[in-house]
Parts: C-alpha cells; structure tokens; sequence
C-alpha cells in the first residue's frame, strides 16, 4: 500500500517537476536533428545525440573491455536449469507462440499491429519515466513525458508513435533493473525463465517491480485479465520481432552461451549509458 | 569556444603524433565502407545470379580493412598461443569463411541508408569509430575497434550495441573448448561451413 502511493506520488507530482526540464529538450532534439552529425572527438561522454541512440559513446578502448584474456565471469550456478529453459522456451516458441503470432499475423495487418505495441507501450511511460528520474536522467524523463502527452493527444491515444514519427523524439529505454545496476547493485546470478526468456537475478527483481508499477498491470482486477493483457502484449512482441531464434542458432556454436553473454552485454551497455550520458543536463 | 576546440584539437594531434604518419581510423573505414555501399548498390551485380560475384568484390573490400587474424586471436584467447602456426592459419580460414557466410548474406538487406560517423577515440595502438545506421527506421549504434600494430588501421570488432562480435564468440569457444578441446571446436567450425555453404544465404 505504501509502495502503491509512492509510485502515484511520483506519477501525480514528478511531471510538474520533469516539464520545466521538457522544454528545453526540444529544443536540444531539433537542434540535434538539424546539425551536423559528425560531432568532435572532444565531445566524448558529452551525450552525443543522433535519434534514439542517445547515449554517450562508451570506452571500448580501455582495459576493461579490452583485456586480451578477459574473464566476464558471468555467475551461472543454475545453467543446468537454464540450458533446459532455453530449449524449453525454443521448442515453446515454434511450436505454441510462433503458429500463435502467424494467426495474429493474418489476422490483423502489420499497421494495426504496430498500433497496439504503441498504445502499451504509451501506457507504461510513467514506469520508464520514473525509473529515468531515479537513475538522475531528468533530461530522458523529460523526453518520456513529452512523448506521453503528445502521443496521448495528438497519437489518439497512444495508438500512434507521432513523438518519434512527426517529432523525432525517441522512446527512452529505463527499467528498474537498470535503475538498480545505476546504483551498482551488480547482475547477480544468471537466470533463464521460462517465456520470459533471459535476465539476472537483479533484472527479475527489477521486472517484478516494473510489472507492479505498469498501469496495464491494473486494467483487470482479475488476474484473468492481467494475464489476457501481458498475453497480448507478448504475443504481439513476438509478431514483430524477426525470427530471432533460427537466427541466433544459425550465427553461433553454442546458442545458449551466445543468449546469456549478448544479454549480460547489452545490459552492461544500457547501465552504463545511463549512469554517464545522462548527467550533463546543462 | 573555437579556440578551445582548436587548442584541443592541437592537444589530440600532438598526443596522436606517432600515429599520425598512416591516415586516421576513421579515413582509413570511411572509403571502404563507401566502396562495400558502392558494390550492394551497383546494377550491374543486382540480383541472386550475380549474388556470388557480389559476395567476392565484399569480401575483397573487407579484407582490405578487417584484420581477421587478430580478430581470430583474441576470439581463441590463450588457446591462440597453445595451437602450432599451421593450425592457427587454418582456423583463421575456416573462421574468415564462416563470419563471411553470416554477415555477409545479412549486408544484402542493405537499402540505401546513411551510415553517420559519430567520432573517434584514439589511445596508443587501438581506435575506436562510433557510427551509426538507421535499421528499420530506429537508429542502431556501430562501434568499430581498429588497431595499428601493422602501420595501418584495421579493424578487428565490431560493437553492436553494446555486443562484441568478439566477445561473444570467446565466450562461446571458451566453454566449448572446455569440454570438447580445440580439436572438437574446429570441427563443429568446419561443420557449421558446410552447412552454411549449402544454405546460399
């Protein structure tokens, strides 16, 4: 309960707090979009801008990444029980999820389809924009809540992107487990969940938190609903995506090391543009 | 401002002065992923009956700026130094054949984009050139590592992302050699070749 009126706390007062910040940012976005895009070497970690690859352009070069002999040393103490996940969620998706997606497919065509993803994706803005504002990205918390309103009004809804078509603004990426990481809570141990496909143990707690704090999360009171709901999201997730798992079996020797050390990665990635990109909010 | 950007520009120059005799990494990548551009785009190879003369003017051009064996070295890692100089020419080979099968049949879904550069990051031997390419309408960030041990500056991954190409196929030899030895990962190499050759795409 208390946890309850905090996040309505944050979603009723931080927007008073995030629109003084918003304007300025559009203004940043066009600028960007009518600059050049070659930007100079000086301007490393500055948050070069170009579309939705907001982030600031990481290191690569130092040791850390660099290291010849380098163990990532991700923790996986549960492989057994993920390798066994990893095949189960493959042979769940071709045989259950893929023929699922194919009628979706059919039945409803791709412009419709992209109209749903954006309507969820339009409801669980405020989750982005509070774990942006946790992780002191005010500028993309910003970002998010323009988005919402424009999408909300001039998008009819959210059924439309017109943020990112007509304003090139992009979507923000920012989870809870991100906002966790920012703070240096590290991955922890590996985890493959059933459906859900791969996270750690902080990414789950994370989602855990993301689902309870997504207002699609309380559309049904039962969970018959709530389910119904995440259904349709996930299934038009997949609908969208290309066939990811033929083509991840295809580019690599052991698919499931390939899964585990691109997420762990692309994780590493996200945190990390978070926690230096953002900060320089003029 | 200018005369900051102008006195920094000065500062990278003197720090990049032994470097600075070959042409910088990102003149070095620009006329080859120009020329890459120039071959998917040209008419006169359009379509899947010149698809394999395609591939080889690609693959020529790529072999000009990609250094595979480094690439190959540190994707071993210390299995590179256990293995006899015949065997790590071999998986070079087989290595090279299989990144082209993949990455190679994935350029044709190339349709006129930009690539943006978006800078460079120089630091003794190695460089990084961010760039950038609009993948279904969304922004995707390309990362090239570059080194110049050899005089001049070749790449020897790629970031996508946040992924490295290298990285991720380490990973995965790592523990297959583990359990299978190098003999039982050049294999499944040679394996997954045949298998890709047969494919087309």
């Amino acid at each position: 309960m208390r946890i309850r009126s905090f996040f309505l706390f944050c979603f009723l007062f931080l927007p008073v707090v995030a629109w003084g910040v918003d304007i300025e940012i559009s203004t940043d976005t066009l600028q960007d979009n009518y600059g050049g895009a070659v930007v100079p070497p000086e301007m490393f970690g500055g948050g070069a801008k170009t579309g939705a690859a907001s982030s600031a352009i990481p290191d690569l070069l130092n040791d850390d990444y660099n290291d010849d002999d380098r163990d990532t040393g991700i923790a996986d103490p549960l492989e057994g029980w993920n390798r066994m996940m990893f095949h189960f969620n493959d042979k769940m998706y071709v045989w259950v999820l893929k023929p699922t997606t194919d009628v979706y497919k059919t039945v409803l065509p791709a412009d419709i389809r992209g109209c749903v993803d954006n309507f969820f994706l339009n409801l669980s803005t405020p989750v982005r924009m509070v774990n942006a504002l946790f992780q002191g990205r005010f500028k993309d918390a910003g970002t998010e809540l323009s988005r919402f309103v424009i999408n909300t009004t001039i998008g009819v809804a959210g059924l439309a992107d017109v943020a990112e078509a007509d304003f090139g603004i992009a979507r923000r990426r920012a989870d809870f487990g991100q906002t966790l990481g920012h703070y240096g809570v590290g991955g922890g141990i590996f985890i493959c969940w059933p459906i859900l496909g791969p996270s750690t143990l902080r990414d789950s707690v994370g989602m855990a938190v993301d689902i309870f704090a997504n207002p699609t999360t309380y559309i049904d009171k039962t969970t018959g609903g709530t389910i119904g709901v995440n259904a349709a999201q996930m299934v038009n997730k997949l609908s969208i995506s290309p066939d990811v798992m033929a083509e991840l079996k295809k580019m690599s020797f052991d698919p499931y090391i390939a899964m585990r050390q691109g997420y762990v990665d692309y994780r590493r990635a996200l945190i990390e543009s978070s926690g230096s990109g953002q900060t320089s909010t003029k | 401002m200018k005369k900051i950007i102008f006195a920094l520009l000065l500062l990278v120059a003197l720090i990049a002065a032994p470097t600075m005799a070959a042409p910088n990494p990102t003149d070095t990548l620009r006329p080859v992923l120009d020329r890459i551009i120039a071959v998917l785009i040209d008419p006169s190879l359009q379509g899947d009956a010149h698809m394999a003369a395609r591939q080889a003017r690609i693959m020529d051009t790529v072999k000009e700026a990609f250094n595979f064996r480094e690439m190959c070295r540190r994707v071993l890692g210390p299995t590179w130094n256990q293995i006899s100089a015949a065997e790590q020419d071999h998986f070079t080979n087989e290595m090279t054949e299989f990144l082209k099968n993949i990455y190679i049949g994935r350029l044709e879904e190339y349709s006129g984009q930009q690539v943006r550069y978006i800078n460079e990051l120089i630091r003794g031997n190695l460089a990084q050139v961010a760039t950038e390419i609009d993948y279904q309408g969304k922004p995707v960030p390309l990362i090239y590592i570059m080194d110049n041990s050899g005089g001049r500056w070749m790449v020897y991954d790629i970031y996508i992302e946040g992924l490295s190409l290298v990285n991720n196929y380490r990973e995965q030899f790592r523990s297959i050699i583990r359990t299978e030895k190098y003999a039982g990962l050049i294999k499944m190499i040679e394996a997954k070749n045949r298998e890709n050759a047969g494919g087309g795409k």
